[in-house]
């Protein structure tokens, strides 16, 4: 990236800055006014030699976005140099994201080939539900890429319009933008049979700018919430709001599967209708009208994806901006003398106080603050939360609560889950508590040599991890699914909701503890909680969906129980479930806490930034 | 108040004792073979330009890097195969690792006094005079993320000290600290070493080593290159250049950078 100096094109105008303010120092005389600043007396002519201070700074050559693109690609390349492992958990991506790829080339390919009536409400509902996908994801499981953190460029000239496109630039590069554009493409399947070359010129763009929207508004959702987490007085109000978008998604997926199922649904076409005016869709609908010979409405929706990004790109910038201006005093200490000679009495959480006094309640008292004050882990644990509780209630009155009577028994008939939807989100909900675990060492960093310097051994170390988690989590996962099974009229299903809940919140639980002892990764140091690393971060990150699978197949035995028990025994799963899900527990944590205890040098050598 | 006090075995002559300890990262070696004795009640100064492998030699020494061959002695305790016992009598502050910073210095000292297995009200005396000394009491809430680099390096110290161990091992106690803060540590570690306690620390600050220790090594390209006393490493020249003499550095002719 040679940059050769270049001389200015004019003598550039001299800066205006405002005259010193200087304090008269007492006794002296005042300055005269138009000269406030004594003169330096001057040096000799010699005496600077070759160290004389140039008057102006040398001119380098403008950045450019493709710079942008070019260190990321650099910063991915370096991560996996001489690293094996790196490569093949890079290889494994790769395969993930060709079979995400070609699942969702068929959705769009289908929704492009659909007949006509269909087509425009097909195209806005998957491009809108990409979108979203590109919203909710990070913010509920895996933060968002930042490889390039926006704060390492405040030091340097680069203008604010080449910043954010160069980081516009350098966030496509990856795997998940590749297989959205890839899948985002199928569109062009049906644009070129049905509209020619022309029409499929224009979902090619489509694409591409849709691509660009899921970016941004990924980049500036996450932004925003990182800072609304940092502040403590809306950091309640950030969860709810997470949670209302899930809720949100809801109605959504009636009305997609409502119109599979039905052929045509005149609400979702309305609706379709209207997104289809919003950057949301707007761009994945453009090659319908392009079909139909409109070329000035395609133009137009493409043109509100373009607005849309350029919307987006502003907004983040102006978190990044705000971010990276007010990081330090957000936090505003208070005086208040708290320490009144009884530093462990204050240090202890008031929920477990009443326990014994000693290492094994320190440990469990500092997870308990730690998810409270650490932003990463409160936002893993505001994520956690809503997902538990939004997930059950989507599937339970999610499908099937149509229009009329008819229309709901259609859906549940057709679909096939009323009876087993209450038991199946919370197989899901509860193996989630597995994802905040899965990389509790990388959370922690270095820190966690305090651990090692006092010898905590590693299964008390697991164990108050585990205890920890479980004291926030386990009484709301407990109440959400009794308040599920009672609103949605399933309180017959409660005992063995209960117990697979329960079972897979301790399954997840262990596996965790195996998975965060054996691949612990870095954690990048930004004020974002979003943010992680894309070179090792995203590879092992699929590690947690190894741990939730592992779950979910441990849980399975329980799930075929409830279909094949009668009815009136199924609440034998609530003992079954709590024993099954404990003893993995016990399990996974044992076998953890014996790894740990032989690996602890290697687990804090692989958090450490820069060994790492 | 003898909690950690008591545990006074006979002790040798070495308070730690490294023998053969080395470590390579991938093709680079950062620690070829360091043997080192730290008498037992002396204040240790270890000196080595940037890189030389200080943090390296001390992580292995406290337990936390495991190294690729030899061994660490903490009065007499093997580190990494009687860790207990080691660790029992070794403090030791970390200049690489983080703290559990999102705590408030109390709290802090709290959860390392009680992982240190100390009495409450142990914990809660001890805590409450370091705060005070260490003049981090008004920090009140504060937590130890927000904390200046002098006051992080003080809530270090204090932790280390918390369960009063014989063996005090630092890696880079006065870097980024302000000049009072700094004063504060020495007063404190030159008490500490006078009630008998051991003292390591690495450093390129000449003036403080020169000033406080008893005994200096210089360490460079992962070797130990001089061991003695202060007066035998110095030989009557000035340390500076007894360093750079060691290390073999190089000084500016004025011929280059001449575009600066």
């Amino acid at each position: 990236m040679a940059v050769t100096p270049e001389p200015p094109a004019e003598p550039p105008a001299e800066p205006r800055i405002p005259a010193q303010q200087v304090p008269a120092p007492s006794g002296s005389a005042q300055p005269a006014a138009g000269q406030q600043v004594p003169a330096q007396r001057s040096a000799p002519a010699d005496a600077g030699g070759v160290f004389a201070p140039r008057p102006e700074p040398i001119r380098g050559g403008e950045p450019k976005a493709r710079h942008f693109v070019r260190l990321k690609l650099r910063i991915l390349g370096n991560t996996m140099r001489g690293k094996k492992s790196r490569i093949w958990l890079f290889i494994l991506g790769i395969f993930f994201g060709l079979w995400a790829a070609v699942v969702g080339l068929a959705v769009f390919a289908g929704s492009s080939v659909a007949d006509e009536g269909l087509r425009p409400t097909l195209a806005a509902f998957a491009g809108t539900a990409l979108v979203l996908a590109w919203v909710l994801v990070p913010l509920l499981f895996f933060g968002v890429d930042e490889t390039l953190d926006p704060a390492r460029f405040a030091l340097l000239p680069v203008p604010r319009r080449t910043l954010v496109l160069g980081m516009l630039a350098a966030a496509v590069v990856g795997i998940p933008p590749v297989v959205t554009l890839l899948a985002a493409l199928g569109s062009t399947i049906g644009a070129v049979i049905d509209g020619g070359i022309g029409a499929g010129l224009v979902a090619v763009l489509g694409a591409a700018v849709g691509l660009a929207v899921c970016v941004a508004a990924s980049r500036a959702v996450t932004s925003a919430f990182a800072g609304m987490l940092r502040s403590r007085k809306v950091r309640d109000l950030a969860a709810l709001l997470i949670a209302l978008a899930g809720i949100s998604c809801n109605p959504i997926f009636q009305l997609v599967f409502a119109l599979v199922e039905n052929g045509e649904s005149k609400q979702a076409t309305t609706i379709g209708g209207i997104l289809s005016w919003t950057p949301l869709a707007a761009p994945f609908v453009a090659y319908v009208d392009a079909i139909d010979g409109n070329w000035h409405l395609a133009a137009a929706r493409l043109a509100i994806g373009v607005a849309g990004v350029a919307t987006l790109l502003w907004w983040w910038l102006r978190t990044i901006e705000s971010a990276m201006l007010g990081t330090a005093s957000t936090a505003a200490a208070k005086k208040a003398k708290a320490v009144d000679g009884k530093p462990v009495r204050a240090f202890l959480p008031a929920v477990i106080r009443s326990l014994p006094v000693g290492r094994f309640t320190g440990l469990v008292g500092r997870e308990v603050r730690y998810w409270g004050r650490d932003p990463r882990r409160r936002a893993s644990l505001i994520s956690l939360l809503a997902a538990s509780v939004v997930i059950p209630f989507a599937f339970t009155f999610g499908f099937g609560t149509g229009s009329s009577a008819q229309e709901q028994e259609a859906a549940r008939q057709s679909i096939g889950m009323s009876d087993g939807a209450l038991i199946l989100s919370l197989m899901f909900a509860g193996a989630f508590v597995g994802l905040v675990l899965v990389n509790q060492f990388g959370n922690d960093g270095t820190a966690y040599a305090l651990h090692m310097l006092t010898n905590v051994p590693g299964q008390i170390e697991l164990a108050a991890r585990a205890i920890g988690v479980g004291i926030l989590t386990f009484p709301l996962l407990a109440a959400g699914t009794v308040a599920v099974s009672v609103l949605s009229g399933h309180t017959d299903q409660l005992a063995p909701a209960l117990g697979i809940g329960l079972c897979s919140y301790g399954i997840s639980v262990g596996a965790a503890g195996i998975t965060s002892v054996l691949a612990p990764y870095p954690m990048p140091d930004t004020t974002n909680p979003f943010a992680m690393n894309t070179g090792q971060g995203s590879a092992k990150s699929m590690l947690s969906f190894v741990s939730m699978i592992v779950t979910w197949v441990l849980t399975a035995p329980l799930i075929v129980a409830f279909f094949l028990l009668p009815g009136g025994l199924t609440w034998t799963l609530l003992p079954v479930g709590l024993v099954w899900g404990f003893a993995l527990a016990w399990v996974g944590t044992r076998l953890a806490g014996n790894l740990l205890e032989r690996r602890a040098p290697e687990v804090l050598v692989a958090v450490t930034p820069k060994l790492g | 108040m003898t909690y950690g006090r008591e545990v006074t075995d006979r002790e040798p002559a070495s308070a730690l004792a490294l023998r053969g300890l080395s470590k390579r990262f991938d093709q680079k070696v950062a620690v070829a073979g360091v043997d080192l004795d730290v008498p037992t009640g002396s204040f240790f100064g270890l000196l080595g330009p940037n890189g030389a492998g200080k943090t390296t030699s001390l992580s292995m020494a406290v337990g936390l890097l495991r190294p690729d061959a030899g061994h660490a002695y903490v009065l007499g305790h093997d580190v990494w195969s009687d860790p207990v016992e080691a660790k029992r009598r070794l403090g030791a502050l970390t200049d690489s690792a983080r703290m559990f910073d999102r705590l408030t210095g109390g709290e802090l000292l709290a959860y390392t006094g009680l992982l240190r297995g100390l009495p409450q009200d142990v914990i809660d005396a001890r805590a409450a005079e370091l705060l005070d000394v260490l003049g981090l009491a008004d920090a009140g809430r504060t937590l130890v993320v927000d904390y200046s680099a002098g006051m992080k390096k003080k809530i270090g110290l204090a932790c280390a000290l918390l369960h009063a161990p014989r063996l005090l091992v630092l890696d880079e106690p006065f870097e980024a600290v302000d000049p009072v803060s700094g004063a504060l540590i020495r007063d404190i570690l030159v008490r500490y070493v006078r009630n008998g306690g051991t003292v390591i620390f690495s450093s390129h600050v000449m003036e403080v080593v020169e000033r406080l220790c008893t005994h200096i090594a210089i360490l460079a390209d992962g070797q130990i290159k001089v061991v003695g006393t202060t007066e035998q490493v110095k030989g009557g020249r000035e340390l500076e250049d007894v360093f750079v003499d060691v290390v073999g550095g190089r000084v500016a002719t004025g011929a280059e950078l001449s575009w600066l």
